[in-house]
């Protein structure tokens, strides 16, 4: 086992160099001097050549691009991601202000998604003909193929009144007392977390019915049925143990797209998160932001990645010799 | 037991399909400002949505059903890009309109038809999923090949950049590129969308190549004195090509999800383009006052169709193709 975690430890490295290249070429690719969009240290240079020969010079934007992409790496690799063209903010200051709504936003869907997936998936290889089955086979299958926004904003038309519309908080909830802010918060996080659980749950939970039929029918449950052990044990005890493998992969593998799908249902729902940061800061191309986002976006997504990878093998031995052949 | 013809369910998304296609292709003869033939002071112009004659410049379909001797017009008769201006409608409140005997699906912010501008809006994301996944067919197959065909250090090379690719959330990524390069067009939107979604084909590619090479035709081949690129083009991809067949299936209907939320964020195709995202980014706006459901629910009906279609088409393909299913 411990071969295997430093043989991916070390595999990871090249890929998160490639992942940190990729990120300094985009931003660096594109047309347009950081400092003709820095408008405040623009406006305090007064245009002079002199000045803005200085600023470049303070920023390091003369050197070669390899060297400032070294001096980056360096930066990054302690979590200074440098200040925001926009306010001169601290990066890391205005991703730690942004990161809370997005993890809360994220962790409570994938939470709620793999609750209902695993019991719906389980009913539906243990129920194949039964109505709720069908019904909730079909409602999923057509969810799955609407985009995230048009759900959005089809409950905010329809449930608006019911529910708030925007961010996490209402106006004054700082005041109220703990459990009242709880509910405050709850209340607001009812539409999101629909919107981003969905396609997770419609995933998972075919990937759970597809992997509860395969168990089903092997021949070990068989045996456990010819046993006389009770069918509940079977499916659950028996052939559910079996089948969440695969599905404890899926976990690291939907960490992307939940932070792909937070941009969209952050702006939908004005929830100042990491998605919302990201998009404001791609439009006015705020650089070192979308740098640390595009960054920490892909490390998470590496980690979770291999966290899932680490739990499979040690659920499933034959993995890890597979991998080592 | 293998079935020969695709099941009723996959007839039938196969026929949406190709009705969709047909749509966009004959998208002008379905929603033009002008008619499919006219005839106006002893002169017939055939359709002039194309040729655009001088004597009809400026003209619409409604003003020239006054002044002509004889109009053929086409099915729905508003461009997508006439406005209200244009058509010197009288009407008490500014757009969005309801829908009503004249806009059977009501109007946009600027009093377009939303029929009209659904109709070419099927071109934009056709458009852009066909030609995507095309280019990630292409990539996939040239990288899975090689990876799969050398092994070792190619194979190595080309793992972890597919790694790196899918470490980085699609969504994201895309929209960094087009945002901070200030793209909005729709040929970049392919090849980046293409650029980043190659690596589920190049994965299947792969695996299929390995599982062949060892196969004793593939030995034949190279007793025969092959080359290798004959070998991996004319023997090993062609045999590769059916599981691409159903994931490329799906990759169309991704690339259309992309590219509608891309547009719905505004940065997909330029305005004034017709394109189904668009529309919701309109309906988002309009949410509480007057509450133009309509440019929610059509457009959004519009995506979820294509997307479940091709998603339909997809799974019949695969039970078409893998023997195993």
């Amino acid at each position: 086992m411990r071969r295997y975690l430093v043989r991916r430890l070390v595999q990871m490295v090249p890929t998160f160099l490639g992942i940190t290249l990729l990120t300094f070429a985009i931003s660096h690719l594109a047309p347009g001097d950081p400092l003709q969009l820095d408008t405040e240290s623009a406006s305090a240079a007064g245009g002079s050549a002199a000045a803005t020969a200085a600023f470049r010079e303070a920023h390091g934007l003369n050197l070669p691009l390899p060297v400032q992409y070294g001096r980056w790496l360096k930066k990054i690799l302690t979590f200074d991601f440098g200040r925001s063209l926009q306010d001169h903010r601290l990066v890391s200051e205005k991703l730690a202000e942004a990161l809370p709504q997005t993890l809360l936003l994220a962790l409570v869907s994938l939470f709620l998604a793999y609750l209902l997936a695993i019991p719906i998936g389980v009913h539906a290889a243990a129920r194949p003909h039964s109505v709720l089955r069908r019904g909730l086979s079909v409602s999923l299958y057509l969810l799955y193929a609407m985009p995230t926004f048009w759900v959005a904003v089809m409950l905010l038309l329809v449930l608006g009144d019911l529910f708030p519309f925007q961010g996490l908080a209402s106006e004054g909830a700082a005041s109220l007392p703990l459990p009242g802010r709880i509910l405050d918060t709850a209340w607001h996080l009812v539409l999101p977390v629909f919107c981003l659980s969905y396609p997770t749950l419609a995933v998972v939970s075919r990937q759970v019915r597809a992997a509860m039929q395969e168990a089903l029918a092997q021949d070990y449950v068989r045996a456990a049925r010819a046993r006389g052990i009770p069918e509940r044990s079977v499916i659950f005890r028996h052939a559910l143990r079996n089948s969440l493998l695969p599905v404890v992969t899926m976990l690291g593998m939907s960490l992307p797209h939940l932070i792909g799908g937070s941009v969209v249902v952050e702006r939908v729902f004005g929830i100042n998160g990491m998605g919302l940061l990201a998009f404001e800061a791609i439009s006015l191309r705020d650089y070192p932001v979308v740098m640390a986002i595009c960054t920490l976006a892909a490390l998470v997504t590496m980690v979770s990645v291999l966290i899932a990878d680490l739990l499979y093998g040690l659920a499933d031995p034959r993995i890890r010799v597979g991998e080592e052949a | 037991m293998r079935r020969s013809r695709l099941k009723l369910r996959g007839r039938l998304a196969l026929w949406a399909v190709i009705a969709l296609v047909l749509t966009a292709i004959a998208a002008d003869l379905l929603a033009a400002d002008l008619p499919l033939a006219v005839r106006l002071d002893g002169r017939t112009h055939w359709l002039p949505m194309l040729t655009r004659p001088v004597p009809l410049r400026g003209a619409t379909q409604q003003a020239l059903a006054v002044r002509a001797e004889w109009i053929w017009r086409t099915p729905v008769p508003w461009g997508p890009n006439q406005t209200f201006a244009a058509n010197a409608a009288v009407r008490d409140t500014p757009p969005p309109w309801g829908p009503d005997g004249n806009h059977w699906l009501g109007t946009d912010e600027l009093g377009r038809d939303v029929l009209a501008r659904l109709i070419h809006g099927a071109r934009v994301s056709l458009t852009v999923g066909l030609l995507s996944v095309a280019l990630c067919v292409a990539i996939g197959l040239l990288l899975g090949g090689l990876a799969g065909y050398y092994g070792r250090g190619v194979d190595a090379v080309i793992s972890r950049v597919t790694e790196i690719m899918i470490t980085f959330p699609t969504l994201f990524f895309v929209l960094a590129v087009l945002g901070l390069l200030r793209i909005s067009s729709l040929f970049p939107l392919v090849l980046v969308i293409g650029f980043t979604r190659w690596t589920d084909i190049a994965r299947l590619v792969r695996a299929e190549v390995l599982k062949l090479k060892g196969l004793d035709f593939i030995t034949a081949s190279r007793a025969l004195g092959l080359s290798d690129a004959r070998i991996l083009v004319r023997h090993l991809l062609p045999n590769a090509l059916s599981p691409v067949l159903v994931a490329a299936t799906f990759a169309v209907a991704s690339a259309i999800l992309i590219e509608s939320a891309l547009s719905f964020l505004g940065l997909g195709a330029p305005p004034p383009t017709a394109s189904w995202g668009e529309l919701l980014t309109q309906a988002h706006r309009y949410l509480t006052h007057p509450g133009a459901w309509w440019l929610a629910v059509f457009p959004g009906m519009c995506i979820a169709a294509t997307v479940l279609a091709l998603n339909e088409l997809g799974e019949a393909l695969r039970a078409l193709l893998d023997p195993r299913a």
